[in-house]
């Protein structure tokens, strides 16, 4: 067992020195200790749950430690109920609800970037959240949340993600089991896939080597149904204690569920992009393994409701009734998510691909900070943003650039007219064209190298490399002129043919990830085989 | 007199954590090792393994750490009287100087 300085130092590792963190202090009477009362009876091993306030959206546990770990994100929390309100706002509908949709999944994405060590495309992505909009759906803070009536939304916002990731906590014994192997998922898993087989998407999920990891989809109905076998007691314990009602409305929680699902996964999303999965274009809600798990969670609603939470012994009709009732309600939710789904794919695509992202975010934002209406909200989210910053002790030029657009006096697009910076990078020059000039790496990526004004370093590259060239072609100096890294790395993009587009990596001089470039270019281990182009 | 504790935690792939734990236990140590799983369906990103130790045997546990070949860590993490360390990718010979640098500051020459 850990003692708890180790536990505390542990934790403390997995969000760094800035953010508030404390464990949950199980001797008050709160919704929260409700809750963990009855995970208590269920889960054999011992965890503990902190608290982090002042970070990113993200949820994670520390699963074989002893006791385990589960990280409560506040802002993971926050995110969840926005994303709720948003789909189930009838103000937000069609495009309207996908131009949302982008603006939100940018602002995680610009959240969790900062946190995953890319804070000039962060500061982009927050610029972009903050101008692309027709409408800024409010904040959601942890007051409004504490604040909120203790009904069926309540439980499910609050503890639907900490169940699950205390579900896996609790399927440790399964840990590489498949679905096939078990009584209840196989023929589920195996009807989901027969469904699938004839559509497109067939080809272009299984089409991705690990698209479809049996082990990781079993882990997570694990979870999923450790989650959603708790709620049920979860939110009639939490409103009998802490709201004003007797009983729960058991339609109601389906439908929550079910909307709370998708949420997870918009932020689940965002995590793996932020953390550079590329899966994650082909990775839409429509996924087969995300198709598998749906259907999981439509049939155990039907039967825990079908049979008064009896699972093993359900009347067959009763079970077809309700199951059309929570299929009807999967429809309804279903509709609002794929037009959220429209815009967060938008998003998406702009973290991986670089000639999709907006030259023009950063000049977008300083006109928005400019307005009448709406200028006000966007300098406080620049500011709540760059909070973010402090708390995880990111520092950068951009994030320097965004504090000075939210906090001048004079006009913010005035004051970026003048932050221009010059940019150098190696231009190859041949056939009448100059391109920006990059090596291919070990792992396939385009690295192009962008220097520092006046850079001695530039002057040793080209003459290094210049030999390798094929005849004909010259490695020359060009600027780039750019008020962000990032509008640098779209322009750098747009000039590139679409093939190194996809598998472009820019680093700047000065960064930790270009030093570390250098270095394996000097050790070797930098090369695909031999020298790149 | 209780002699001065520390904690070392090391991120890193499963292969590289097994691997730190192992020289843990070499040396009478508890380690604490976990896969770290973030809440989405794009499995387990990283380990992590962790130990309390004595501070003056910290330098002698971080050599054997830079002894590792074909291992590559992502992090090492070291908390010794308040002091907080952290090295992320450290590139080659980077984990032995700091165990010489912690040995030259326990012989009290901190330059």
């Amino acid at each position: 067992m850990l003692d708890d300085a180790l536990l505390q130092r542990i934790a403390r590792s997995q969000v760094g020195d800035g953010v508030r963190l404390w464990r949950q202090d199980r001797g008050t009477d709160s919704p929260m200790n409700t809750a963990l009362d009855l995970v208590d009876e269920v889960l054999p091993r011992p965890y503990a749950v902190f608290w982090v306030d002042g970070g990113p959206p993200e949820m994670l546990a520390l699963p074989d430690l002893n006791p385990a770990v589960v990280m409560f994100s506040v802002r993971h929390l926050e995110m969840m109920a926005q994303l709720r309100g948003v789909l189930t706002a009838r103000a937000f509908d069609g495009e309207h609800l996908a131009a949302v949709g982008e603006q939100l999944t940018l602002r995680m994405l610009a959240e969790l970037l900062l946190r995953y060590g890319d804070p000039g495309l962060a500061c982009h992505f927050l610029a972009g959240s903050l101008s692309d909009a027709l409408t800024h759906p409010a904040p959601v803070t942890l007051r409004d949340l504490e604040a909120s009536p203790v009904d069926e939304s309540y439980t499910t916002v609050w503890f639907h993600a900490l169940l699950h990731e205390l579900g896996h906590v609790a399927a440790r014994e399964h840990a590489g089991a498949k679905p096939t192997d078990d009584p209840y998922f196989g023929p589920l898993y195996e009807a989901t896939l027969a469904a699938y087989r004839d559509t497109p998407l067939w080809q272009e999920d299984l089409a991705t080597p690990g698209a479809l990891d049996e082990a990781v989809l079993r882990a997570e109905l694990d979870a999923d149904l450790f989650s959603l076998r708790l709620l049920f007691p979860v939110t009639s314990q939490v409103i009998l204690r802490h709201g004003t009602r007797d009983r729960i409305e058991v339609g109601d929680l389906a439908s929550e569920v079910l909307l709370a699902f998708h949420a997870m996964q918009f932020i689940s999303n965002c995590g793996a992009a932020a953390r550079g999965y590329r899966t994650m274009l082909s990775g839409r809600l429509g996924s087969v393994a995300t198709g598998v798990r749906m259907n999981v969670i439509i049939d155990f609603l039907a039967r825990y409701i079908a049979s008064s939470g009896d699972v093993a012994n359900v009347d067959p009709a009763e079970l077809t009734r309700v199951r059309q009732l929570v299929f009807a309600a999967h429809e309804i939710v279903n509709q609002r998510v794929a037009m959220f789904d429209g815009g967060h794919v938008r998003a998406l695509r702009r973290r991986l691909i670089p000639a999709e992202r907006r030259r023009d975010a950063v000049d977008r934002l300083a006109q928005a900070l400019e307005q009448e209406i709406g200028g006000d909200f966007a300098r406080s989210e620049v500011r709540r943003f760059l909070a973010l910053g402090e708390s995880l002790q990111v520092r950068h030029r951009d994030l320097d650039l965004l504090a000075e657009l939210a906090t001048t006096g004079a006009k913010p697009t005035g004051l970026l007219s003048e932050r221009q910076r010059v940019y150098q990078i190696a231009g190859l020059t041949g056939n009448g064209v100059t391109v920006p000039f990059g090596l291919t790496r070990r792992d396939g990526a385009y690295v192009v190298f962008v220097f520092a004004t006046d850079s001695p370093i530039l002057d040793t590259f080209i003459h290094n490399l210049q030999p390798n060239l094929r005849p004909g072609f010259e490695l020359v100096k060009a600027a780039v002129i750019s008020p962000t890294d990032q509008h640098a790395v779209i322009m750098i993009a747009a000039s590139l043919p679409e093939h190194e587009q996809v598998r472009l990596e820019v680093v700047f001089e000065g960064s930790a990830e270009f030093a570390e470039q250098f270095r394996q270019i000097d050790d070797g281990t930098f090369w695909p085989d031999a020298a790149g182009r | 007199m209780r002699s001065a504790q520390g904690t070392l935690i090391v991120t890193g792939d499963e292969n590289a954590v097994r691997a730190v734990a192992a020289i843990l236990n070499e040396r009478g140590l508890t380690p604490h090792a976990s896969q770290r799983r973030n809440l989405d369906a794009a499995v387990v990103t990283s380990w992590l393994v962790a130990a309390t130790l004595l501070v003056k045997t910290a330098p002698d546990v971080l050599r054997a750490l830079a002894a590792l070949r074909e291992i590559r860590l992502d992090r090492v993490e070291l908390d010794l009287d308040a002091r907080n360390i952290v090295i992320d990718n450290p590139r080659p010979g980077q984990v032995g100087e700091l165990a010489e640098k912690l040995e030259r500051d326990a012989r009290g020459g901190n330059a």
